[in-house]
């Protein structure tokens, strides 16, 4: 009777093992550098328009309407602070992907930002805001699921000034095409106190291994530069 | 004799193998915050957030401060700067830089604030260490550093001259050996120390010590332009389980120094 129970238990080991192996092996290795090869200035909704709330469809539109004339002085990435998430994916630089069990980094060379997602489900406590949020990340069968709160308020979600709150939460869930060359990030949008409902976007990167990033140190191409 | 049942004897393997964890002094701390690492058993494994061992204190009574207890303190490194073998170019501007701020003459100006030095010497911070069989990847907390060091690889024949260099590395039994060139001149290794030169050439020593809870970091730094002799300066960092890396965007304290007109 013990030794039949010893040998079920063994069979039961092995059986999750090799289970908890394919759940592993199951996960795509999305480590690399990867480029948006159509970079976009505006961040434009997968179906519909943008659900501004009236006064972010405002500031939005002066916003558009003073980068359209030339004038980007709302734009405080040319004073070297981060572009923050997710305008920092349409950039169109490329970034390396490093992933690992317990965290994964997005190494990114405009202004050699990086950005890490711990491997945990529930997000801890927000002890200090940030441009690219705090993010914890899992995987749903090959998807990785990313989400994001605690930004802080002053950036902007695109290059054209989309604004946002510190409400806002970003979602994320990337995927490799089955050629494992294209990388698809499905991001959700949500900011009760900007959009009047939850929105998507998508990202798509094409793998660059003959690329290497380069360092990039804004502060070095500042053209006023006080002694 | 009768036979134990199965689950009684993986009871006694478990608490054999706590034991023997206590016992060889890898203490599993209480609670690492999620997605950080305890200290792993492979001697060739750096992967977690370490911390400076002259840093701030952590908690009393965590493994991390004990770690820290047992961590030699480097000398100040202005003190340390002092004994380095300086060409005389070097020495004259190294006493300047001293005078210099003694008279109240800010030493960080917009030339070299919010630039990655190297940062394995005289880091404040944290940062994470990523690994894969390819790359050694550390990210600082401090200016959002990242420092690539490429396994079983070459420097190129040409090289774009950096802050961080271009590192590549191989394993000596338990031991990364870290080797870099490829520095630009911009920035020297302290607050008072002058630039380096772009020949720079750097040889760390990297490995694991005190049950995975310390890395030592054994460096030693050749430049003709800049020293008569090599400097080698040692540097250890504690592993911690508690606590997460911050965001740090140095630019952001930088705004009114008017680091205008980056362009993309």
């Amino acid at each position: 009777m013990t030794k039949t129970r010893c040998v079920l238990c063994i069979a039961g080991a092995v059986v999750s093992a090799v289970l908890a192996g394919q759940a592993h092996a199951a996960e795509p290795d999305m480590t690399g550098i990867w480029q948006a090869m159509n970079p976009t200035a505006a961040l434009k909704p997968v179906r519909g328009a943008v659900p501004f709330k009236p006064e972010a469809k405002a500031a939005y539109a002066k916003t558009s309407a003073a980068s359209a004339a030339g004038n980007t002085d709302f734009d405080e990435t040319k004073h070297c602070l981060p572009p923050g998430l997710p305008r920092i994916f349409g950039a169109g630089h490329p970034f390396e992907i490093i992933q690992r069990p317990f965290q994964i980094a997005f190494l990114f060379q405009y202004q050699s930002l990086y950005r890490t997602v711990l491997m945990t489900d529930a997000q801890p406590e927000v002890l200090l805001r940030a441009f690219m949020g705090q993010a914890v990340g899992h995987w749903e069968g090959r998807d990785l699921v990313i989400d994001s709160v605690g930004f802080k308020p002053n950036f902007f979600l695109d290059d054209l000034g989309m604004p946002h709150g510190d409400k806002l939460h970003i979602v994320e869930r990337l995927h490799l095409e089955s050629d494992a060359k294209t990388l698809v990030n499905d991001v959700r949008i949500e900011d009760p106190d900007t959009f009047t409902h939850s929105w998507e976007a998508r990202y798509t990167f094409t793998r660059r291994d003959d690329a290497r990033i380069q360092e990039d140190i804004c502060a070095d191409r500042a053209t006023v530069l006080h002694r | 004799m009768k036979k134990r049942p199965f689950s009684a004897r993986l009871a006694t393997a478990g608490f054999l193998w706590i034991l023997a964890f206590e016992f060889a002094g890898v203490q599993q701390a209480a609670a690492a915050e999620p997605g950080l690492l305890p200290p792993s058993a492979d001697p060739r494994n750096f992967e977690g957030v370490w911390w400076p061992a002259d840093g701030w204190p952590p908690q009393d009574g965590t493994p991390e401060r004990e770690a820290q207890r047992r961590s030699p303190k480097p000398p100040r490194m202005r003190e340390e700067e002092t004994d380095w073998p300086f060409q005389p170019d070097a020495k004259r501007q190294y006493l300047k830089n001293i005078a210099d701020d003694l008279a109240g003459k800010p030493r960080i100006t917009t030339l070299i604030a919010c630039r990655p030095h190297f940062d394995l010497l005289g880091n404040r911070f944290s940062f994470t260490v990523l690994q894969t069989s390819q790359q050694v990847t550390l990210l600082f907390e401090e200016d959002h550093a990242v420092r690539r060091i490429f396994m079983h690889a070459k420097h190129p024949e040409k090289l774009t001259p950096s802050y961080q260099g271009h590192s590549i590395g191989w394993w000596e039994g338990d031991t990364l050996v870290v080797d870099t060139i490829g520095f630009n001149d911009k920035v020297g290794f302290g607050v008072f120390s002058p630039n380096h030169s772009d020949q720079l050439h750097a040889v760390e020593r990297i490995r694991k010590v005190d049950g995975g809870w310390r890395i030592e970091d054994d460096m030693t730094f050749t430049d003709p332009k800049t020293f008569t002799a090599p400097v080698r300066v040692q540097r250890y960092y504690i592993l911690r389980t508690d606590q997460r890396m911050a965001e740090f965007i140095c630019e952001e304290g930088e705004r009114d120094a008017k680091m205008q007109g980056a362009a993309e």
